[in-house]
C-alpha cells in the first residue's frame, strides 16, 4: 500500500480502488458502460455522492459506507469509479 | 371507498423490512405466485382492515425499475402493465437518499404513492433525524413513520392506504425536473416512438416509457416490445443528446433525480456530522474479513449442510416407513391374484412417486430455513462476499456458492437454492451444472461398485477420485458455459451489506412452508407423473404366465424386467451402449434409476435376480463375474456425469420456466458422460485393463 496515493493532493482524482481504508472521498464520475452506470445509480453511487471506504483487500471488493448504507464494490468495478478526497 | 376491489402495490429497496410490513398489514395469510417465465415472486394478501376490498401485492425489492435484474422487470410490469390504484413504497429511514432514488421513479410513472418511513428507530440510533412532516410536505404525499418487526405504525399505515384508496384522486408526488435537454429529448421521443398511432395510454405512462428509452436504451423494453424503427429512433435521440450535452442521458437522468433527493432531504432530514461506526461494522471487521472470515464462513456452511441433511434424515425415515406400511396394507387387503396390475400402480406407482415427491420436503424445509436465517439476519450478503473470488474465477457469482454446497447432498434443494442468484445467466448456468456435484444418491451406486471392482487399498481414493471428477468437470462445464451460450461480461459484484439483524422466527417460518408448498404444488405434480410413466415402462407389457411358471421368484422378477419395455429398450439401446462397455443389464437398470440415481442398485439387483436385497455382497460377485474393473469404473462414470434423475429434470423446468433447459442440461451431460465414458473404456481396454 504506497501512502503517496492513498493521500494525494487536494483535488487529485483517482480511481476507488487505490483509495485507503479510513479514507473519505467524494465520487466524480464512473467509467462504465451506461447499464453498470445505471445499476451504480440505483444504489447510491452517483457523482457527488460523498463516500467513506471501510475495507479493501488486497485485490479483492472494496466496501464503502454512503449514505448509512454499506456496499461491497468488486474490484473491477472499483477501478473505474473515480474519486477525489473529501474535504472536511 | 367504493365498491371494486382496490389493489395495492407494496414496492421497496430490498432490505428495508417490506415483508415484515406486508406480514402485518395482511395478517398470515397470503398466497405466492411466480411470475410467468422467472423465478420471481409476488405475494398477495388482502388488508386485514379491510379484506374485501384491499388487495395487498408485495413486489420483490429493486434498486431501480431499469429491467436489469428478473426481480427489476417484474417490479417494473407489476408497476405499468397492470397499474395498481395504489403504491406503497417501504422505505429504510437510515438511508433515505437512495430509497429516495426509486420514490423519484415512482413519481416519474404517475403513480399515487403512500411512503413507509420504516426502520425510524434505527435511523434515531444512527444519528438520523427525519422529519415527517417536512418530508411529507416536500414530496407532496403522506408519509407514516413505521417500525416494521415491532408493528408499530402499522395501524396508521393502514389508515393511510384507506384514505388515499378512499380520495377520487391520491396524491401523486411531482416528478424531478428534467434540464431542458433532457426534457426535449423526451418529448420528442414521446411524440416519434412511444406512441402508436391510434392507442391512448394515460400520458404519464408514456411519458415513463419514453424516459426509460432515453435512459436505458431501446433494450429497456424487453426484446417483446422492440422493433427495428422504434430501435433506431431511440438510438438516434440518445446519440444527438450526448452530442450535445457532453454526457449519456442516463447519467443526466440520474443526476436529476439525486438533485431533487438531495432538495428533498435538505429540508426533512438532519444528521449528526460524522455517522459513527455501527455494530454491524464492528462484527464485519471479523465476519468481513479476507482471512479471519474464512473460518467463520466454513464453519456456517458445514453447519447448514449438516443441519438440511442431518436433521432432515429422521422425518425422512420416518416418511419412508410410513409408505411402506401403506403398501403392507393394501398388499394385505388386496383379493390374491385379481387385478394384480391395478395393486401394483398403486403400491409401485402412485404410493412409490407420492413417496418420492415428499421425500425431499424435509431437505426442502430444513435448506430455506436455513437460507432464510441467514438472509435476514444479514450474514447471506457477506457469504456471497467472501466467496466471490473463488467463484468468479469460474465465471460465477459469489451466490452459487451454497447452491453448488447443496449439491453435494441432493440436487433438488440445491436447484431451488438457485433462487437467491440476481441475474437469469448466473442462475441457469449453476442449474445446469449442478448434476455434475456428485449428490448423496451416487453414494450408494459407488459404495456397490467401488468394493466389488477394486482392491481394498484403492477403495477410498477411487471415493474420493469420483468426487473430484464431479467438481473439476462442473468447473469446465461453468467455464464452457460462459464462452458459449452465457457469453458476455462476467456480473461485476456490486452488493449491499444490510445491517446484521435477529430473524424473526415468523419470517423464516413463512419463507420455509412457502417454498415447501410452492415445491410439492409446481414440481411434485410432474415428478409423480414421471414416476408412473417410468413404473408402466418398468411393468408392462407383462410377463405372460406361461413364462413365469416355474421361475423361483428372483428369477421371474429379473424374467419380468427383462420382458418390460424398460428392459426391451435397453436392448436396443445396446449397439449405444457398446462403446463404454456397457451391455443391455446395465442399460435397464439405467432407465430404472432415472427415478433416483440410487435406484441403480435395485435395479441392477432385479436384472441379475439376486435374491438377497439388504446384502450387496451377492450382487458384487454377480458384478465381478460379469464385467471387468473398468466397466465398474465406467458404470460410476456414467452415472456420475449422465442421465440426471426425474426429480433433477422436473425442477430445473419449473425454474427455468421451460422446457429448452432441462431438455440441454439432460441431453448435454448425457452426451458428455458417453464421450467420456467410451474414451476410458476404450483406453482402459487399449491399455489391457
Amino acid at each position: 500500500m504506497s501512502v503517496e496515493r492513498s493521500t494525494p493532493t487536494a483535488d487529485a482524482v483517482q480511481p476507488l480502488a487505490v483509495c485507503a481504508p479510513g479514507a473519505e472521498a467524494v465520487m466524480v464520475r464512473a467509467e462504465a458502460g451506461c447499464a453498470l452506470r445505471g445499476r451504480l445509480a440505483a444504489m447510491g453511487l452517483v457523482p457527488g455522492v460523498r463516500l467513506r471506504v471501510l475495507r479493501r483487500d488486497g485485490r479483492g471488493p472494496v466496501v464503502v459506507a454512503l449514505h448509512g448504507t454499506r456496499l461491497a464494490v468488486g474490484r473491477g468495478v472499483a477501478e473505474r469509479i473515480l474519486v477525489r478526497p473529501a474535504t472536511l | 371507498m367504493n365498491d371494486r376491489v382496490h389493489r395495492v402495490a407494496l414496492a421497496g429497496n430490498p432490505n428495508v423490512g417490506k415483508t415484515t410490513l406486508f406480514n402485518w398489514l395482511t395478517g398470515s395469510r397470503h398466497r405466492v405466485a411466480n411470475y410467468p417465465g422467472t423465478t420471481v415472486e409476488t405475494r398477495e394478501g388482502r388488508l386485514r382492515s379491510a379484506p374485501g376490498e384491499v388487495v395487498i401485492v408485495d413486489l420483490p425489492g429493486t434498486y431501480a425499475f431499469s429491467a436489469h435484474t428478473d426481480e427489476e422487470r417484474v417490479a417494473a410490469a407489476a408497476l405499468i402493465d397492470r397499474a395498481p390504484d395504489l403504491v406503497v413504497q417501504v422505505a429504510d429511514a437510515t438511508n433515505l437518499e437512495r430509497n429516495l432514488y426509486l420514490t423519484m421513479q415512482l413519481f416519474e410513472m404517475g403513480l399515487p404513492v403512500v411512503l413507509a418511513l420504516n426502520m425510524c428507530d434505527a435511523a434515531a440510533a444512527h444519528g438520523v433525524e427525519v422529519d415527517c412532516a417536512a418530508l411529507e410536505g416536500e414530496l407532496g404525499v403522506p408519509v407514516v413513520p413505521t417500525v416494521g418487526h415491532r408493528g408499530r405504525g402499522v395501524a396508521e399505515l393502514d389508515e393511510a392506504i384507506r384514505a388515499a384508496l378512499a380520495r377520487p384522486d391520491p396524491p401523486r408526488g411531482t416528478p424531478p425536473p428534467l434540464d431542458a435537454a433532457l426534457d426535449r429529448a423526451v418529448t420528442s421521443l414521446e411524440k416519434t416512438a412511444v406512441r402508436p398511432p391510434g392507442s391512448d395510454g394515460a400520458p404519464a405512462l408514456t411519458r415513463w416509457r419514453a424516459l426509460t428509452l432515453l435512459e436505458h436504451g431501446a433494450a429497456a423494453l424487453g426484446p417483446a416490445a422492440c422493433d427495428r424503427e422504434l430501435e433506431a429512433a431511440v438510438e438516434r435521440v440518445r446519440r444527438e443528446f450526448t452530442a450535445e450535452t457532453g454526457e449519456p442521458p442516463g447519467a443526466r437522468i440520474a443526476a436529476a433525480r439525486y438533485a431533487r433527493v438531495a432538495e428533498v432531504c435538505a429540508r426533512a432530514v438532519r444528521r449528526r456530522a460524522a455517522a459513527p461506526l455501527t455494530r454491524s461494522d464492528r462484527i464485519d471487521r471479523v465476519l468481513a474479513h479476507p482471512v479471519w472470515g474464512v473460518p467463520v464462513f466454513l464453519a456456517v456452511m458445514y453447519a447448514m449442510f449438516t443441519a438440511v441433511f442431518r436433521l432432515g434424515d429422521p422425518p425422512m425415515r420416518w416418511l419412508e416407513a410410513r409408505f411402506e406400511q401403506a403398501a403392507t396394507a393394501i398388499h394385505s387387503f388386496w383379493p390374491d391374484g385379481r387385478w394384480t396390475w391395478l395393486e401394483s400402480l398403486l403400491v409401485d406407482g402412485v404410493l412409490a412417486g407420492v413417496g418420492g415427491v415428499l421425500s425431499f420436503v424435509p431437505n426442502i424445509l430444513l435448506l430455506f430455513a436455513a437460507i432464510a436465517v441467514l438472509e435476514d439476519s444479514g450474514y447471506l450478503a457477506r457469504a456471497a462476499l467472501l466467496s466471490d473470488r473463488l467463484m468468479r474465477r469460474i465465471g460465477l457469482h459469489g451466490r452459487s456458492f451454497i447452491p453448488l454446497l447443496i449439491g453435494f447432498g441432493c440436487t433438488v434443494p440445491a436447484i431451488l437454492a438457485t433462487r437467491t442468484l440476481e441475474t437469469r445467466r448466473d442462475r441457469l448456468t449453476t442449474m445446469l451444472i449442478l448434476p455434475l456435484i456428485s449428490c448423496g444418491a451416487r453414494l450408494p451406486i459407488y459404495s456397490l461398485l467401488i468394493p466389488a471392482f477394486f482392491p481394498a487399498p484403492w477403495r477410498a481414493p477411487m471415493l474420493f477420485a469420483m468426487y473430484l471428477t464431479g467438481i473439476a468437470l462442473a468447473i469446465l462445464a461453468a467455464l464452457v458455459l460462459r464462452r458459449t451460450i452465457f457469453r458476455g461480461e462476467p456480473e461485476p459484484l456490486l452488493l449491499e451489506l444490510p445491517p446484521y439483524r435477529r430473524p424473526s422466527l415468523r419470517g423464516v417460518l413463512t419463507h420455509m412452508l412457502d417454498r415447501g408448498w410452492m415445491y410439492v404444488r409446481k414440481a411434485g405434480t410432474l415428478i409423480l407423473a414421471i414416476s408412473i410413466a417410468l413404473w408402466a415402462l418398468t411393468s408392462f407389457p407383462r410377463l405372460p404366465e406361461s413364462a413365469a411358471a416355474g421361475l423361483e421368484p428372483p428369477e421371474a422378477r429379473a424374467a419380468a424386467l427383462a420382458y418390460s419395455a424398460a428392459g426391451r429398450i435397453g436392448r436396443t439401446l445396446e449397439p449405444v451402449l457398446r462403446p463404454m462397455g456397457f451391455d443391455w443389464r446395465i442399460g435397464t437398470a439405467m432407465i430404472g434409476a432415472f427415478a433416483a440415481k440410487e435406484v441403480f442398485v435395485a435395479q441392477l439387483g432385479i436384472v441379475f435376480a439376486v435374491a438377497d436385497e439388504e446384502d450387496a455382497t451377492p450382487l458384487r460377485e454377480r458384478l465381478q463375474a460379469a464385467y471387468p474393473p473398468r466397466t465398474g469404473l465406467c458404470m460410476m462414470l456414467f452415472m456420475l456425469i449422465g442421465t440426471p434423475c426425474m426429480a433433477t429434470v422436473a425442477v430445473t423446468r419449473r425454474e427455468s420456466g421451460s422446457w429448452r433447459w432441462p431438455a440441454l442440461q439432460f441431453g448435454g451431460l448425457t452426451a458428455l458422460a458417453w464421450l467420456l465414458t467410451t474414451a476410458v473404456n476404450q483406453i482402459a481396454l487399449r491399455l489391457g485393463g
